[in-house]
């Protein structure tokens, strides 16, 4: 009989999903980008911070964030939520309640893996709110699984106190992700009761189409630099967390958790702050922001909130721009935000705006300038009543179009002839295919 | 070509017409040999071509009040479907049921299963809105049929005031955006093992109001759980037992199976826990005949037997133009579109006219099988040529007649296709259309073997070490294992610290916890032997994918300048890409096809076990060889012959090495033994063979990649003094044992419930062409040395074993028996396909060899 261990062994590494291999924990420099790295006094660090699960396999470490301290270009204190903050351009059903600014709680979590199947935890959970001296970071930390059940039930006291919880991304993943947990240790799931603003929607209305937004779209930590003037030295990147997490597990070494702290406490003071950013934008208007991407949002904010001048403001704005694509889409809701007011005449000229810019280039701007060339053909038989000019815009858009989009401009074209032919009085035989 | 005539009215008149056409040429022959003088006790001839007729008597419907305990918005329910008593065998398991023991009721085609579990179920709903039932099929196609009968029960016991009863189905069809729904709102749960093991259990706190309130688990169609796949479903239910415990569930399991030898042993094995049985079906029968119809030989001295094809074509016509409805169930997806073809071809109907005659088989759009099955239920497709894809319990209807083209393969599978025909009155008919394959001419010699025999025994191994440790690391990734928990009976903790070792969990504060950044149950196939496999690509027209191969075939039919055939297209692989698992294909017009020469090296091991019962090597600590082998020692079937002479009980251990010393075979019953091989096999070569003539037309040199496996095998070594004392030369010996070794492992699968490809078969220093495949025409030994003391091994063609060696050994007298029995009984001169392979390839002395070969070993074995 072999041995039944070397046999296990042999299969095990055989079939095995070959481990990912875990570096040895980079040196972590963190260099701040203004001032001091933190308040928490770090050299008698023995302790992680205050046991709450009685044998310390679940430790809280609080560490505030001093009002004045900043996080990139502004001060912690700038960040907080003011409560007439215009949160229900971005979402109304959060911002329902009034008092939603007294307690908010930024959440983010870390995970030993993206499955979310019952054998993935939470071993970092970590929140962070504004209190009369700043702010605070509480991170519950699983020094083992089996506190689990301590930090959730910790966990559900800070959301009882909480009047809004914002996450990043949270909708599809830190909550759900949380619920899981509270099912599996068959517990009350406490984030029923707190409303939940996720930021990651309303960030990418304002700032997908930003300059050089590049391959890293609308992760935090590219907004963070892009819009906040914050840049991490040193983070660990994402895909390390769980192998850094095991490791410590396996050798109790701290190290290989420090970074990942940090990165979580980053990611929580940077979702206040761009939060607050947002807001901030929202509220001082077009005139504030330093990209027409961002006022071309706007306005669809305000448009969509039914502030329809601040939105035609912000449209107006966000025209004067050399982007070409970026100033036709503006132009184009400007001009629809007209027609609507039935300003037919306004309407017109941002059309006639929008084919001037779009010309005959291709692409998605062939697309919104064949929409300029349909309503501008509507305006003059409708409006002007002026069918020649009405059938020169009409042959633009049998030109550019196909499909569908040529069948309805070669019908236009035929009605259109057929008007010029009623009112010259005369069949003629050219124009009528 | 004639139209086809409509349904006829009356169809027990016409299905006696039919039978007494069918039968009279049976009479006429036997007369005739009677006249002659050669009739001996029901055998017409040595190969008459009606080889059996039973008569199977009707049953009278056996009946049982509902128990008391059913609800009477239940009762209504059923009333409304006219149901207004129960069948015994249903009253039996809904008490077992009710009372919260577990069950597995024995039930035949058409005898009221379902209602063994929907009542039960039904009735806890009614008096606990909050319980739950999760059902698992099969097949995604058996839950959706299940659904619609569910689902209107559910709407008939709403509509008595039983409130609303969710009945989804949740499977990999299921829409993302729906599955929470059915999450909150299901009752029932219709899903598959497949979605329990990968979608299910890994997400268990989604499904936590499921699992605590988790009352009733069904598994129907419980005798598909065997081999691998059973093993897989055994060690699922062990997971589903430690989830269903953390949320404080202990659920009663409700089985129904087809009838199999062992259904109560096999409900056990995959449950964990005892079983009750209810095997008396009070469910009526009406009269059926049973005929074995065997092709006419039309070359006695190559043993070439008219096709099996064009016979069940002639037997189906019979029955179809006397206006019956039928089923032909077919061996492969290729002889079903073959059927399909000729039946079409036989009855044109007026143009416009609907298809009468219809094809089934996997791979069929689901529109396309509902609109057939439809068809079949309100009779207007006459006949359906289906794979095994029917063979389970999808509703058709009751059919008239059921031809099967080949023996399916087990005696049980063979019961159930032909329960297919059959009503609750009336007559009906089963014909089996044997084929040239050995173990149909071996039943069509030996009818009795099939009518007397029990069906064969489901076997499954949940302890084979790949299975298990699959489901272990899934099992730690759902609940962490405590360091003294327990696998159900099995003590895991020596496999946990192994993957503690490899990083897959971490041992802290007394449990296992998951370390481990994948989703283990996305590494585990249930269905297939492993997860890799081959894509066939056709390069003809650009790009496109038109098949898929396994892993451990690839090689033997994906290699270069194979023919690969798909729906009776051809291909031609013009580069087989080993290493990205890919063969490019383009099509071909030839008229020959492709057979690998495949060699395969056994190297024992470990012996476990042998006929003198010695296992060589040292004992292992019980519990740990238990493991190792999955050895539960439930061997069933013959008990082996142990009578050995005293010579052998000293007998020295064996080497574990040393190939050739694996037994010292001293004695001339030859050792049969059973344990652990590594097996090394490799494509050699291919043959080119014509279609229709089956000449060989060419050959091919190859040079692929060995492939390995441990697995488990039983063996037999023929004594050095054995083979020397033969009056043959060394190449007939060699074909000698070559024929033996070809004709035994068509016997094995017999024997076995298993199908031809779980077993694989190696001579040692033979190489062995289309060995891996059953029916395969050829078993050519090459020009090697045979060893002076051969062994001949058929191994578990599953890395690990799937458990079928050890009770392969157990009935070691049995398979040379048998085996005795096919190449005796086979009336070719000197070697056919249905004995010890065709003439032509095994070599001319093989069959009159390996007959004196058998002879030595059982006389020596009943001297002894």
């Amino acid at each position: 009989m072999r041995d039944l261990t070397s046999r296990l062994r042999e299969i095990v590494r055989r079939d095995g999903t070959p481990r990912a291999p875990v570096d040895p924990p980079r040196e972590l420099t963190y260099v701040p980008d203004v001032a001091g790295v933190t308040d928490r006094p770090h050299a008698d660090d023995n302790t992680w911070g205050r046991s709450i699960s009685g044998d310390e396999a679940c430790v809280v470490i609080d560490e505030r964030y001093a009002a004045h301290r900043s996080h990139g270009r502004r001060a912690i204190d700038a960040y907080a939520p003011v409560p007439d903050a215009p949160l229900h351009l971005f979402d109304p059903s959060v911002a329902s309640s009034a008092d939603w600014a007294r307690r908010v709680v930024f959440f983010d979590i870390e995970t030993t893996g993206l499955s979310g199947g019952a054998g993935t935890i939470a071993f970092l959970a970590g929140c962070g709110w504004f209190d009369a001296d700043g702010f605070v970071v509480r991170q519950f930390f699983l020094a083992s699984p089996s506190g689990e059940k301590a930090m959730l039930a910790a966990l559900a006291d800070v959301f009882r106190e909480a009047s809004l919880l914002v996450t990043y991304n949270g909708r599809t993943f830190d909550v759900p992700f949380m619920e899981t947990r509270w099912a599996f240790h068959r517990e009350r799931v406490p984030t029923d009761d707190v409303p939940h603003f996720d930021l990651l929607p309303s960030a990418r209305r304002l700032w997908r189409r930003r300059e050089a937004a590049g391959d890293a779209g609308c992760s935090l930590s590219t907004l963070e630099g892009a819009v906040l003037g914050f840049h991490r030295v040193g983070d660990v990147p994402g895909f390390e967390i769980p192998a850094r997490y095991f490791q410590f597990l396996r050798s109790g070494d701290r190290t290989a958790i420090d970074g990942v702290l940090e990165h979580n406490r980053h990611d929580i003071v940077s979702l206040a702050a761009l939060m607050s950013h947002a807001l901030w934008l929202a509220s001082e208007g077009p005139m504030a922001c330093r990209e027409s991407s961002e006022r071309l949002a706007l306005g669809r904010l305000y448009e969509r909130a039914g502030q329809t001048d601040a939105a035609a403001e912000a449209y107006d704005l966000a025209a004067r721009t050399d982007d070409p694509s970026m100033r036709c889409d503006a132009l184009a809701h400007l001009a629809v935000l007209h027609r609507r007011a039935r300003r037919f005449d306004e309407a017109a000229v941002c059309w006639q705006a929008v084919l001037d810019t779009a010309g005959r280039r291709r692409g998605p701007l062939a697309v919104v300038a064949q929409r300029a060339a349909e309503a501008l053909a509507i305006h003059h038989e409708h409006r002007s009543k002026d069918v020649a000019t009405a059938r020169r815009y009409a042959e633009v858009l049998r030109r550019s179009a196909d499909g569908r989009g040529e069948r309805e401009a070669v019908h236009r074209l035929d009605r259109l002839n057929r008007k010029i032919e009623r009112s010259t009085g005369q069949l003629s035989w050219e124009t009528g295919n | 070509m004639t139209s086809l005539p409509a349904l006829t009215a009356n169809k027990d008149q016409s299905l006696d017409a039919a039978l007494s056409r069918m039968l009279g040429e049976y009479e006429r022959a036997r007369r005739s040999g009677a006249e002659l003088g050669v009739a001996r006790q029901g055998v017409v001839d040595d190969d008459p071509h009606i080889a059996a007729v039973r008569k199977l008597e009707a049953v009278e419907a056996a009946y049982a009040p509902f128990p008391d305990a059913i609800d009477p918005r239940l009762k209504r329910a059923l009333h409304a479907r006219g149901i207004d008593q129960l069948y015994t065998h249903q009253a039996e398991a809904i008490a077992h049921a009710l009372a919260g023991r577990n069950v597995v009721a024995v039930t035949p085609t058409a005898s009221g299963k379902t209602l063994c579990y929907n009542l039960p179920v039904l009735q806890r709903i009614l008096t606990d809105r909050s319980a739950r039932a999760l059902y698992l099929f099969p097949t995604k196609a058996l839950a959706q049929d299940q659904l619609a009968e569910l689902h209107q029960m559910a709407q008939l016991v709403g509509a008595e005031g039983g409130g609303e009863v969710g009945v989804f189905t949740y499977d990999g069809d299921t829409p993302q955006d729906a599955r929470r729904a059915i999450r909150a709102r299901a009752h029932v749960v219709l899903s598959n093992p497949d979605m329990l093991h990968a979608g299910i259990l890994p997400h268990h706190p989604r499904w936590a109001k499921l699992f605590e309130n988790l009352q009733y688990v069904v598994i129907d169609e419980l005798h598909a759980y065997r081999g691998v796949f059973g093993s897989h479903l055994a060690n699922i239910l062990r997971r589903l037992h430690r989830v269903a415990a953390h949320y404080g569930a202990s659920p009663t399991f409700i089985c129904s199976s087809a009838t199999i030898a062992n259904p109560r042993e096999l409900a056990e094995r995959l449950i964990g826990e005892p079983v009750e049985l209810v095997d008396k079906s009070g469910a009526p029968r009406g009269e059926k005949y049973f005929i074995f119809v065997n092709p006419p030989v039309v070359n006695r001295e190559l043993g070439i037997r008219r096709s099996y094809l064009a016979e069940t074509r002639r037997v189906a016509i019979e029955f179809l133009k006397r206006g019956l409805q039928l089923i032909v169930f077919a061996q492969s997806r290729l002889s079903t579109e073959v059927l399909t073809t000729y039946l079409k071809d036989a009855f044109q109907g007026p143009p416009g006219a609907a298809d009468v005659i219809r094809g089934y088989r996997g791979g069929y759009l689901p529109m396309r099988r509902r609109e057939i099955e439809r068809g079949l239920r309100t009779g207007e497709v006459r006949c359906v040529v289906s794979t095994n894809a029917l063979e389970l319990g999808i509703d058709i209807g009751a059919l008239d007649v059921a031809v099967l083209a080949g023996y399916p393969g087990t005696i049980a599978s063979t019961w159930q296709r032909a329960g297919r025909a059959g009503r609750r009155s009336g007559r009906s008919a089963a014909v089996l259309v044997t084929s040239s394959a050995p173990i149909d001419q071996f039943l069509a010699r030996n009818p009795d073997f099939f009518f007397g025999a029990s069906p064969e025994h489901a076997l499954v191994n949940p302890d084979n070490l790949h299975i298990l440790l699959d489901h272990v690391k899934c099992a730690a990734f759902e609940l962490p294992f405590t360091t003294t928990e327990m696998f159900g009976t099995l003590n895991v903790q020596e496999i946990l610290s192994i993957l503690s070792e490899e990083g897959f969990v971490h041992s802290v504060d007394g449990q296992w916890q998951w370390t481990h950044e994948s989703y283990p149950a996305d590494a585990v196939s249930l269905r297939s032997v492993s997860s890799d496999n081959f894509v066939v690509v056709d390069t003809t027209d650009g790009e496109q994918v038109i098949g898929e191969t396994d892993f451990a075939s690839g090689p033997s039919t994906l290699h270069e300048k194979a023919i690969y055939i798909v729906e009776g297209r051809l291909f031609q692989v013009e580069r087989f890409d080993f290493d990205n698992r890919k063969a490019f294909v383009r099509r071909v017009d030839c008229d020959y096809y492709t057979d690998a020469i495949t060699y395969t090296k056994v190297t024992v091991l470990d012996t476990f076990e042998r006929t003198d019962g010695l296992a060589a090597g040292a004992p292992a600590p019980p519990d740990v060889a238990a493991l190792a082998a999955g050895l539960e020692n439930d061997a069933r079937g013959e008990v082996p012959d142990l009578d050995i002479p005293p010579a052998l009980a000293d007998s020295p251990g064996v080497s574990q090495e040393d190939l050739h010393s694996t037994a010292r075979a001293d004695d001339d019953a030859g050792v049969s033994c059973h344990g652990e091989v590594h097996v090394v096999s490799r494509v050699v070569g291919f043959k080119k063979i014509k279609f229709y003539t089956n000449e060989n037309v060419g050959s091919g040199e190859l040079d692929l990649p060995e492939q390995q496996m441990h697995t488990t095998a039983y063996w037999l070594t023929i004594p050095a003094h054995t083979m020397a004392a033969l009056p043959y030369d060394t190449a007939d010996r060699r074909d000698g044992v070559v024929g033996l070794a070809y004709a035994m492992h068509h016997v094995a699968p017999l024997l076995l419930m298993c199908d031809g490809h779980d077993l694989g078969l190696s001579v040692d220093g033979v190489s062995l062409e289309g060995a891996s495949r059953m029916g395969g025409l050829a078993s050519r030994a090459s020009e090697t040395e045979l060893s002076a003391e051969p062994s001949i091994f058929l191994y578990d063609n599953y890395p690990g074993g799937i458990g079928l060696s050890e009770p392969l050994f157990a009935m070691h007298a049995a398979l040379l028996d048998r085996t005795r029995e096919l190449i005796s009984g086979c009336p070719c001169e000197s070697g056919c396909p249905s004995c010890v392979g065709p003439e032509g390839a095994t070599g001319p002395l093989a069959k009159a060899v390996a007959s004196r070969l058998l002879d030595c070993l059982v006389a020596a074995r009943a001297a002894a």
